[in-house]
């Protein structure tokens, strides 16, 4: 038995971590022991790079996102492309990212691409996965008519537009 | 040939999916994106030619309309009009014209389709299928 605990003031501000899990699916238990850690085991090694501990509502925009593949009102499924960049994306976001998401959502685009937004009062972040490598991927941010839009793949750059998006 | 409607005109936009709103049933930006298989612009159609049941029930599945002011969405720079073949046959479908695709120009596309969303009104939110 491996075990490991978070404290969950930190990075997760109070939320309780979820877990992505990849390639070989660990044995995985988790427990809370006190208010304020949370201790995840597994029986078996896994491969350290496919465990990936993020926050909640992260880990519900990646089964959203598998959710749409039997979604009866996309007439339009999301390409195979389009899921595995948001993916990507996503996963890597929440390195560093000290902050709990608020309202987030998640549709098929144009050409099988996804639309994944965050909002919080008058402020909105947008990332557009394109549907294949002819179509652009992309961040988008506003806040009343100010506006600004980034072309690069980068959960890094996604993470501190979230950070701002919680300012 | 198309024909410029006047500001006066009461636009309709039909909800196509559930998740083009938000919890409180407010249409959100991604429902003015522009498709870039519609090459001819954003599908709308004029509510004083639309019998608003039957427009909706053509729709395999739909979930109601909002409204726009022809007005305020040429304020934001954009154009409305009426191809001749839609208003000889009655169909009452209209364009607003201007619109880029996100690959043409995310940051207009993004910023248009939330200029759309804000303006617009909600007039119908009944679900409609043809199953």
């Amino acid at each position: 038995m491996i075990s490991i605990a978070y404290d969950l003031q930190t990075p997760f501000m109070g939320r309780e971590p979820a877990i992505y899990r990849s390639g070989n699916n660990p044995k995985l238990t988790t427990t809370r022991p006190s208010g304020n850690s949370y201790e995840i085991s597994w029986k078996e090694q896994p491969q350290a790079s496919t465990l990936i501990l993020i926050p909640l509502s992260i880990s519900e925009l990646l089964e959203a996102i598998n959710a749409l593949d039997l979604d009866e009102d996309e007439d339009v499924k999301p390409t195979e492309y389009a899921k595995t960049l948001a993916r990507k994306l996503l996963t890597m976001a929440p390195v560093g990212l000290n902050a709990h998401f608020s309202k987030s959502r998640v549709t098929v685009g144009p050409s099988g691409g996804l639309r994944l937004s965050w909002s919080n009062f008058d402020k909105e972040v947008r990332l557009i996965c394109g549907g294949s490598y002819a179509n652009k991927t992309y961040l988008y941010r506003e806040q009343g008519d100010w506006t600004s839009v980034s072309e690069q793949k980068d959960g890094y750059q996604l993470a501190e537009w979230l950070r701002w998006l919680e300012a | 040939m198309q024909i410029e409607l006047p500001c006066t005109e009461i636009l309709l936009r039909a909800i196509l999916k559930k998740k083009f709103m938000d919890s409180e049933g407010r249409l959100l930006p991604d429902a003015f994106i522009r498709d870039p298989q519609h090459s001819d612009g954003l599908s709308i159609n004029i509510l004083r030619q639309t019998d608003l049941n039957a427009w909706l029930r053509n729709f395999s599945k739909s979930f109601g309309a909002d409204t726009l002011h022809a007005g305020k969405v040429r304020d934001i720079g954009l154009d409305v009009v009426q191809p001749v073949e839609d208003r000889e046959n009655g169909s009452g479908h209209a364009l607003i014209l201007g619109i880029p695709t996100q690959d043409q120009d995310p940051l207009r596309a993004e910023s248009l389709a939330s200029a759309l969303a804000k303006m617009s009104r909600p007039l119908d939110r009944q679900t409609r299928s043809q199953k």
